[in-house]
């Protein structure tokens, strides 16, 4: 299936709400966008073709274009201003080497050629309104290397959005690219001169001089800025600055209902009430956490992982309603605290998808830019991206993480207040005095092999260690928390003494005279 | 024997469905208490490259007691004897029960990434690794290509 008609289906389909879709990147209308980009490149005489041989050409000689560039000679500047001398010149430009700030002062000191163009409705590209800076280059060192006319595609950050431009090298020779760019380039100004009414005389006499230079077969450096390119950019800094927006929308509602449901279970699993759903949340949480829903692997992405997410959420709703958790809740409120808690994490399935389709929609679109027009924007974009607005599923790991921290600890986990040595419960809780806590039973243990380092950060602190060190609170609180496991220790802890007794009183038998043989 | 505590249990439980990165462990299915073990030598050392089979066993005071860990697989480190034995702290003096069978073989993972010549418990090994390091690093290469190669 082509990636147009998925990307429809999926923003139709039920696992995305319907005011989400309507703020999805518009695919189609993009890929319209490139189409109409690549003819009005073709009118310029710029083909897919061509344009990839000029860009491969550029990126061979990028550094001696830039190294060119102190020694070009702006002929319009001198024209229009015959005080400064050329060594001022040069430094100047030597200063405004690179990046968009020497395109942007350029741009003032270049008289443009601008002329006003028709709606995007007209079907002819080449009444668009482009703009053309077009400067005298004065080196022929670099030429003569030259075969081909050279070509860079720029994306310009401003502040919102972000502007492309194209710079074209052309030759003096004869070289067939050069020549034909050129041809085309003349044939456009002097078409749409003609075509346009309302240019001021005095701006069409700086529009003949520069096609007087383009006919002179000068080696020149034509900057275009398209008319096409700028829409397109546009649209997808637009929406991606929606999207953005929407996205923050989700987090804030969905951090909200976190704290409102964790709230409302706190409130039903209390332990010092005589009905309480203490025991069924906690299940339920451990179910929970031990699904890891949302929990990110380096190694999946993308569709993938919501893929991964979805079953491992299915999973968890299975293995809930294997139970008889939600229909056994005490409280009436807690069954529609759990539906809510469902539907929060169907909600933040829903956003990863969401998201993750417009960040693939985005993809697409540039790989698309990129193979109708040759134009590599697809190694600017990241950098770009960096710094604007653009789709980034962390939110889904932040939101998860808020999850699993205070909607779940809410309920404490039996895992915080087990013994580090037997794994279970820590009752009765024995602070030593490094404040580490073991069960009694392990402490005696310890003690009877005379060990005195802490087992978990080796002070000195066991033998000391006496009736004393039981901590009262703590016991108190694991009474109220986890009565369950509690008991089950204390049932533990009373075979281990009943079968102690019993073998010191088989000891006693064996080992005091055969009294006890006689009775 | 006695039943097998909680906490082997969830250790066992917790090795297999969430093993450390580069040591697998899995208990035999008639011994519960005995570990099939494998660590990969770490990259950037001489056993980089290779895998190295240790069987463990857990004593009945375990984890009062530390694990037995002994190489199976041939290797040359002046830490580990020629029966495998393995000359590290944490299965001696320094064990404590809060030490964990996953903690333990990290342990041995990152012995194989620093040997102790000045510990030793193969001398002679030692011996070269003191005198001559670059030689003994390329008969541990050496030995890791011959003995410890991955199926
Ligand atoms: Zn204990
Ligand atoms: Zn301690």
């Amino acid at each position: 299936m082509k990636f147009g008609k998925y990307f429809e289906k999926e923003l139709a389909s039920s696992d995305v709400p319907k005011e989400w879709a309507e703020n999805a990147i518009q695919y189609k209308a993009l890929k319209k966008r490139i189409k109409r980009f690549a003819e009005e490149l073709m009118v310029l005489g710029l083909s897919k073709e061509t344009m990839g041989i000029l860009l491969s050409a550029s990126e061979v000689t990028n550094a001696t274009i830039n190294t060119s560039d102190t020694k070009v000679i702006d002929i319009s500047m001198e024209n229009d201003n015959n005080n400064g001398d050329k060594g001022d010149n040069e430094k100047e430009d030597e200063e405004e080497e690179d990046g968009p700030v020497s395109l942007q002062s350029l741009e003032e000191k270049i008289q443009d050629i601008s002329l006003e163009g028709t709606d995007l409705e007209d079907k002819e590209p080449i009444l668009y309104n482009l703009k053309f800076q077009i400067q005298v280059l004065e080196d022929d060192a670099v030429q003569e290397q030259e075969n081909h006319p050279i070509a860079n595609y720029l994306l310009v950050e401003d502040q919102q959005y972000v502007k492309p431009k194209l710079i074209v090298v052309l030759n003096n020779d004869n070289d067939e690219y050069s020549k034909e760019i050129r041809q085309k380039i003349i044939k456009y100004i002097e078409h749409t001169r003609k075509t346009d009414k309302i240019v001021e005389v005095k701006e069409d006499q700086i529009k003949l001089q520069n096609i007087e230079k383009l006919k002179n077969l000068q080696r020149v450096r034509i900057t275009i800025d398209l008319h096409e390119d700028d829409e397109f950019f546009q649209t997808i800094f637009t929406e991606l600055t929606n999207l953005q927006q929407l996205k923050i929308e989700h987090e804030q509602k969905m951090t909200k209902e976190i704290e409102t449901i964790s709230d409302t279970i706190g409130s039903l699993s209390s332990p010092s009430k005589w009905r309480t759903d203490l025991d069924s949340w906690r299940e339920i949480f451990e179910i929970y956490l031990e699904n890891r829903i949302f929990y990110v692997t380096d190694d999946i992405h993308g569709e993938r992982k919501f893929e991964d997410s979805s079953k491992r959420l299915q999973q968890f709703e299975k293995e809930i309603n294997s139970t008889d958790l939600v229909q056994g809740f005490k409280h009436k409120k807690s069954k529609v605290a759990y539906e809510a808690f469902y539907q929060l994490n169907v909600d933040l399935l829903q956003a990863m998808k969401f998201h993750h389709l417009n960040k693939l929609a985005v993809t697409k679109i540039l790989k698309k830019f990129d193979k109708q027009t040759a134009l590599a924007v697809r190694t600017q974009i990241p950098d770009i991206m960096s710094q604007k607005p653009f789709i980034n599923e962390s939110f889904i790991n932040t939101l998860y993480g808020a999850i699993s921290e205070k909607l779940v600890s809410v309920i404490p986990q039996i895992e915080d207040y087990d013994c580090p040595i037997c794994f279970t419960i820590a009752y009765r809780p024995i602070r030593l005095k490094c404040s580490h806590v073991f069960c009694v039973q392990c402490l005696v243990n310890l003690q009877r092999q005379k060990k005195d380092e802490c087992p978990v950060c080796r002070s000195p602190a066991v033998m000391e260690a006496t009736s004393d060190n039981l901590d009262i609170e703590l016991q108190d609180y694991m009474k109220t928390y986890f009565p369950k496991q509690v008991k089950e220790k204390q049932k533990e802890r009373m075979k281990t003494i009943e079968a102690e007794t019993y073998y010191l009183a088989y000891r006693k038998a064996k080992y005091s005279g055969e009294g006890c043989c006689i009775q | 024997m006695a039943a097998l505590s909680k906490r082997i249990i969830r250790e066992t439980e917790r090795l297999v469905s969430d093993p450390v990165p580069g040591i697998t462990a899995m208990p035999h299915e008639d011994n519960l208490r005995y570990f099939d073990v494998t660590i990969e030598g770490a990259d950037q050392s001489p056993y980089e490259g290779g895998l190295f089979k240790l069987e463990l066993f857990l004593p009945e005071d375990y984890p009062m007691v530390a694990p037995k860990v002994r190489f199976l697989t041939k290797i040359y480190h002046p830490n580990i004897d020629r029966l495998g034995r393995i000359c590290l702290d944490t299965l001696k003096k320094n064990w404590t029960p809060a030490i964990q069978i996953r903690t333990l073989l990290l342990s041995i993972q990152s012995l194989l990434t620093s040997p102790n010549p000045d510990d030793p418990l193969a001398n002679d090994v030692a011996e070269c690794w003191k005198k001559d390091e670059a030689g003994a690093i390329q008969t541990a290469k050496e030995w890791t290509a011959k003995y410890a190669k991955k199926e």
